[in-house]
């Protein structure tokens, strides 16, 4: 009988350490592969999503639906916050004088390297692509033929573009054209910089802003191709790339497992209750 | 006044007083929206394919639309009250709560939200009633638990009605088989209860009389099912197998796994999920047949393992074990907690509000501010928490598993005690739904 109730304890523990393994390897799923996108269609139109250790965007987001896409940086340790970057304004963009997000049909598809969206008036082609490495996020813009491209970057607000503030213009204002662009934006108390490239050199490049502040970086370009190479400049990442890593969920597991299988080891009581009924 | 009644007038008032004022937009909009499907004579299941269509072509991503995936006996139970409401508000009824900003009139949805809830409510009466008559402090204790009063009155959930078929389902086991049967096949609506079917079939099989009773109950109560399965077995098989290949969600052992976009991947680690929840359910079914446990213990055992390694748990299907569980002496009652803190960093409290925080533009603008000031401070740091909380329910559950596994120890004032005298008597024997 004793050897039976010690085998019976023996299996038991061996079923709680498999389970233990098995929820800390499962935590580690984050920590191994944190890239992706996503898709949904919460209405008439479809949203993308994705997160990767640096960089979190949203495409068509259900809220505002223009923002194609909004660029966000992911920085803190271990719990990583969003800082907004830069957002692609549609419904601020034409294409040979029509709208982006008016006059044209479009439609997302993910592929192996990203979000590709194609757009369409019908006699025209254009196609966006996004595609996110770890340390820059690059949209293209692809048509069939020649076009004149006025794209529309926004941010509440940028306290600099190319090391000015343009403190009080409130009229779009011309800036020296440049294939590099640098901006600077505060998140709370933090001043972050970040560059815009662009593989060719636009028409023109300009800002505008707000009683607040600059708000808004036009970029026009004549041509079929142009890509757009966004990337935060000089942010807090850890020499080490395993604190880039999602930590927190192994961490937790490990130390959730480790408790139990210590409490186990003692055999904690498990309170029964008596039922009791009125006569 | 009888103690049994005591509590269900208690249970009951307290549930009618929050009934109206709360609510799940999007669950209750498909209740809402099948319901009127069903009888105008659409097909409800022809529908969601539709939507499911139009989303895949959309994305060009092999998602579903969360719409009704339920057996069709849900239709049956809530439709009539659907009904109720458009005769009480033959015109300007149409509510609609799938929308980005749900189109909510007044003060149509109270009497919407009471009257769709009512088969839940009266369920809940039907389960305070038989545990008091078991156990009068069980019943109270079922009658006045904020997670139970939350899946029902507020969420608008029907997961406690599957509680209550599964209890009574158990209770008429020994005596009346094929209604055992019958109230187990309704039970079904949502379909995850399946994994108690092994056990149902393994312990009617001793007589070949009671597992042909059992099954002809199970029949009659499928008898809707089979009809959607012949007139529309397409839309219908589809969203069956929905509940089966929805991606890993909700509160288990796979929570950290939502933190990595990519329905793709996920869509991979849903069969990982969906392998590793089959082994865990074989493994205990075949455990607690080998070890012959009691009905009650496995029926609680098989549950809470489902709860643990399902892909999707949601945080209401704990209701839908809560009434049988209260049964057993084993059960810890402390796994409540766990799903009703998980929604204030899922779906969030205030969002259950929305009925009477949407009454006018100040209270809206309030509801707006409340709720962008809860999801920016915790923002950052929901998915962790909840995963802290996935986890400590994971492993308080795991451990409740185990100790339906350890030999019962009477307790010790049993043996140290002198006299017990009346009223007090230990409760034994075999199950019935007197």
């Amino acid at each position: 009988m004793p050897n039976k109730s010690l085998a019976k304890r023996k299996i038991g523990t061996f079923v709680d350490t498999i389970f233990v393994v098995l929820v800390v390897s499962l935590s580690l799923i984050p920590f191994i592969c944190l890239r992706g996108w996503d898709g949904y269609a919460p209405e008439n139109f479809t949203s993308f999503v994705y997160r990767g250790e640096n960089y979190y965007i949203r495409y068509s987001d259900e809220t505002i639906g223009t923002d194609k896409p909004h660029i966000f940086f992911l920085e803190g340790w271990p719990i990583k916050s969003l800082v907004d970057m830069v957002e692609f304004s549609d419904y601020q963009s034409y294409v040979n004088g029509l709208n982006l997000y008016d006059d044209f049909v479009s439609q997302g598809r993910l592929t192996d390297d990203g979000l590709t969206v194609s757009y369409s008036d019908g006699d025209l082609q254009l196609t966006k692509s996004i595609k996110v490495t770890e340390e820059e996020v690059v949209v293209t813009y692809e048509s069939d033929q020649p076009i004149k491209l006025r794209l529309s970057l926004w941010r509440y607000y940028f306290s600099s573009v190319n090391s000015s503030d343009y403190k009080g213009i409130l009229q779009p204002l011309t800036v020296k054209t440049k294939e590099t662009l640098r901006f600077e934006f505060k998140d709370g108390n933090r001043s972050f910089r970040g560059a815009i490239k662009l593989s060719d050199e636009p028409l023109n490049v300009n800002v505008s802003g707000d009683s607040y502040g600059l708000n808004k970086i036009l970029v026009t370009y004549v041509g079929s191709c142009l890509s757009i190479k966004i990337a935060l400049e000089g942010a807090n990442k850890f020499p080490l790339k395993i604190a880039n890593k999602d930590l927190l969920y192994p961490l937790m597991s490990t130390a959730f497992g480790l408790i139990y299988l210590k409490v186990r080891k003692y055999a904690f009581m498990v309170k029964i209750r008596t039922n009791r009924t009125r006569n | 006044m009888r103690s049994w009644l005591k509590y269900v007038l208690i249970g009951l008032g307290i549930r009618l007083i929050l009934a109206p004022f709360f609510m799940h937009a999007w669950d209750l909009s498909t209740i809402l929206e099948s319901s009127r499907q069903f009888l105008t004579g659409q097909d409800v299941y022809g529908y969601v394919a539709e939507r499911t269509n139009m989303l895949r072509q959309n994305t060009g991503l092999p998602l579903y639309y969360y719409g009704f995936a339920y057996l069709p006996q849900t239709l049956l139970i809530f439709a009539p009250f659907y009904r109720l409401y458009t005769l009480i508000f033959p015109v300007e009824n149409a509510l609609d709560l799938q929308a980005v900003e749900p189109a909510i009139l007044y003060p149509q949805i109270y009497v919407f939200l009471l009257l769709i809830k009512m088969p839940v409510i009266l369920a809940d009466m039907a389960v305070i009633y038989l545990l008091s008559r078991r156990e009068p402090k069980t019943g109270l204790f079922y009658a006045l638990n904020p997670y139970v009063i939350f899946v029902t009155a507020m969420w608008g959930n029907f997961d406690p009605l599957i509680g209550l078929f599964l209890l009574t389902s158990y209770l008429c086991f020994n005596e009346r088989r094929i209604l055992s049967g019958f109230l187990y096949g309704l039970s079904l609506i949502k379909i995850y209860t399946i994994v108690l079917l092994p056990l149902f079939v393994a312990r009617s099989l001793s007589c070949r009389r009671e597992f042909i009773k059992f099954i002809l109950g199970l029949f009659i109560a499928s008898l809707p099912a089979m009809y959607y399965l012949f007139v529309a077995p397409n839309s219908f098989l589809d969203e069956m197998l929905f509940q089966g290949a929805r991606p890993v969600n909700g509160m288990n052992v796979y929570h950290a796994v939502l933190s990595v976009q990519g329905i793709l991947f996920q869509t991979a680690i849903t069969r990982i999920a969906t392998f590793i929840f089959a082994t865990a359910l074989l493994s205990l079914t075949y455990m607690v047949s080998r070890e012959r446990l009691p009905m009650l213990n496995s029926l609680v055992m098989l549950m809470l393992a489902l709860l643990i390694f399902a892909p999707v748990t949601n945080e209401q299907h704990l209701a839908a074990l809560v009434p049988l569980a209260l049964l057993s002496q084993r059960f810890d009652r402390k796994l409540c907690i766990f799903p009703l803190l998980f929604v204030a960093f899922n779906a969030t409290y205030i969002y259950f509000a929305i009925p009477i925080l949407w009454t006018n533009a100040t209270l809206r603008a309030l509801y707006a501010v409340i709720r962008g000031a809860w999801v920016e401070a915790t923002g950052p740091y929901s998915g962790y928490i909840r995963y802290f909380i996935s986890l400590s329910f994971a492993f308080l559950a795991f451990r409740n598993v185990h100790s339906h596994f350890q030999p019962q120890i009477p307790p010790l004032s049993k043996h140290l005690e002198v006299t017990r005298t009346a009223p007090y008597t230990v409760t034994s024997g075999s199950p019935s739904l007197k």
